[in-house]
């Protein structure tokens, strides 16, 4: 896994801030292979309860816009999935596939 | 010679007026009607039109607040910002009373979220572009408040 203990840090920061409790965010792409380089830091997260499109949209807005504080402006991209699944089911399957757990609120 | 500071901000207020004027004349249109469902705003010509406006508008106007209004305001309150990274920048000028990082940093996940399509999630579409739109009316107060600052400034 490609992110420095800041980035960690940064992340787990900002999930607790902005997301509900029980909420699992894992990363995953090309950051979990540790041969690759640069890349953009995709996000995966899961939130324990059903969620409408309206919060999840806000939900992400509001986390992505905290980690640019902690970490400047970058390429983060975050795809956030509840039990009523909003966001494509083959999406999120990939993404879990590789995904590396970073933190639960 | 370098340009004196004062026509650069001249200059970026100029380019995000025009910006922020057709913004707020789309947002307006918007207002007037009910909330479009993502059929309409998909489908009907002139909903669509007026949504690409809002949209078009929202990133010419955010551009040039990050391109050129924070350098020419930072310029203009005498800072010495050249070498300042963007975080020091806004975090500067919200101390000056400017800007909301916050608000400003969610104005930028929405401009980057533009770029993202889905396909096979059209509540999720729906919401995204309304999110868009609602941020795009709070940003162009943020100018207007900005404006108004520069003028109480100057």
């Amino acid at each position: 896994m490609r992110l420095t203990p800041q980035e960690c840090s940064a992340i787990a920061e900002a999930a607790r801030a902005t997301l509900a409790a029980g909420t699992q965010v894992s990363l995953f792409g090309s950051r979990t292979d540790d041969e690759a380089r640069g890349g953009d830091i995709d996000l995966l997260v899961e939130t324990p309860l059903p969620m409408s499109a309206t919060e999840l949209v806000a939900r992400r807005q509001a986390f992505v816009a905290r980690l640019y504080r902690l970490l400047g402006e970058r390429r983060i991209d975050v795809v956030v999935t509840s039990p009523s699944a909003v966001v494509a089911p083959p999406v999120v399957a990939s993404a879990r596939r590789q995904a590396i757990e970073l933190v639960r609120t | 010679m370098t340009a004196p500071q004062v026509d650069r901000l001249a200059l970026a207020r100029w380019e995000a007026d025009r910006h922020a004027a057709v913004l707020e004349d789309a947002l307006a249109r918007w207002r007037a009607m009910p909330t479009p469902s993502l059929e309409a705003i998909e489908s009907d010509p002139a909903v669509r039109q007026l949504t690409d406006q809002i949209l078009f508008r929202f990133i010419k106007l955010q551009d040039t607040m990050g391109e050129r209004l924070i350098p020419a305001t930072l310029g203009h309150l005498m800072e010495a910002f050249e070498s300042w990274p963007m975080r020091d920048r806004l975090d500067r000028l919200e101390k000056l009373g400017y800007i909301d990082v916050e608000a400003w940093l969610r104005w930028r996940e929405l401009r980057n979220r533009l770029a993202h399509e889905y396909p096979d999630a059209p509540d999720l579409r729906h919401a995204q572009l309304l999110s868009a739109i609602a941020g795009a009316a709070d940003m162009l107060a943020g100018y207007r408040a900005w404006a108004k600052r520069l003028a109480g400034d100057a």
